[in-house]
């Protein structure tokens, strides 16, 4: 595991992000999902410094050979695999596919989704729970995603769930922080980490969420679609760190009206002035 | 026999290793569930199939 140096000593580099009993020393995960090619994935997965990846669980397509290409393209030992259950719409379903994902990759973590809408992927509160609980009582270690809902994140967490992980906007859609209020509430609130997950587009809505005290960011589609992903992954990477160590250092209040950042005395004036008064 | 959702022709004595022979599948590289037995990637038994039995042969792709 890298430990990065933040730069000025402050001590951000002790400054670890731990679920479950593990340490981290980035913020920032990332999907594997929607890269043109697995190069350009290795490559951004590098760049973004990122020790936390998403993966999902298919069927093999019987007759045709070629699967398993992600085996391959990732070195799966460099990473804390992160499999999801996306595309299940019950908790059986979810159930199922985290049981066949921990036999998969012999890790017990789980990215649960219970989605049964296409539209806007929007997860299903209380399939989701109830997939959660059982899956706590199985050994998992379960990281939901949900709606940004404080209330949820709070019964989620309370049947053991890892992190909770609220979504800014609607997957893959780019639109940014539409759920901050919620977010907000939940980082306030919150036992586990919260992992803001789901419609960032760029990486000033990565510091945007990090500097209001989110645990970390989940992003794939920003990168992925990127014209370059590889730059995007430093960039959001930058934006991650910078939304930390904001957050860390505390912001100024916010005021409403100006307040002057020279000398209010001593200023050098005229007997007669140009300007009216 | 059910195998990832559609029919496949059962035949007496088949067995799930040869199952996955005939498909040419590398055993290391999938998990399967077996009505309701779930076994990982490296550590599929040879275990007998029955005409009713469904069977879902996964593996990781990419994913968000």
């Amino acid at each position: 595991m890298q430990h990065r140096n933040n730069g000025n000593g402050n001590g951000a580099t002790a400054d670890a992000l731990v679920i479950a009993g593990r340490t981290f020393s980035s913020r920032l995960m990332l999907g594997t999902g929607k890269y043109k090619d697995f190069g350009v994935m290795r490559e951004a997965l590098a760049a973004s410094g990122t020790q936390i990846v998403t993966v999902s669980i298919r069927r093999v397509e019987i007759g045709a050979p070629g699967h398993g290409g992600i085996l391959d393209a990732i070195d799966l030992g460099a990473y804390q695999l992160l499999p999801n259950t996306a595309g299940c719409k019950t908790a059986e379903e979810a159930l199922r596919v985290a049981r066949l994902a921990r036999a998969m990759t012999g890790t017990d973590w789980v990215k649960l989704e219970v989605i049964p809408d296409a539209k806007y992927l929007l997860p299903d509160p209380v399939e989701t729970l109830r997939a959660a609980e059982i899956l706590v009582g199985e050994g998992f270690v379960v990281l939901p995603y949900m709606p940004a809902d404080p209330v949820l994140a709070r019964r989620l967490a309370e049947v053991g769930c890892a992190t909770v992980m609220p979504l800014a906007s609607p997957i893959g859609s780019g639109r940014g922080v539409l759920t901050g209020a919620s977010i907000e509430i939940i980082i306030e609130e919150s036992a586990v980490p919260v992992v803001v997950d789901a419609g960032l587009g760029v990486p000033s809505e990565a510091a945007h969420v990090m500097e209001l005290g989110a645990h970390a960011v989940l992003v794939n589609t920003a990168i992925a679609e990127s014209h370059d992903p590889v730059q995007m992954a430093a960039a959001f990477r930058g934006g991650v760190e910078a939304g930390r160590l904001a957050y860390l250092a505390g912001r100024m209040p916010v005021r409403a009206h100006a307040s002057p950042s020279s000398p209010v005395s001593g200023v050098v004036t005229l007997a007669q002035p140009e300007v009216p008064a | 026999m059910r195998v990832n959702g559609k029919n496949y022709p059962y035949r007496d004595g088949l067995t799930l290793h040869e199952l996955l022979a005939e498909l040419s599948i590398d055993r290391r590289t999938v998990a399967v569930m077996h009505g309701e037995d779930v076994y990982s990637a490296g550590g599929i038994p040879d275990a007998p199939l029955g005409e009713p039995d469904v069977l879902e042969i996964v593996t990781m792709m990419q994913g968000g």
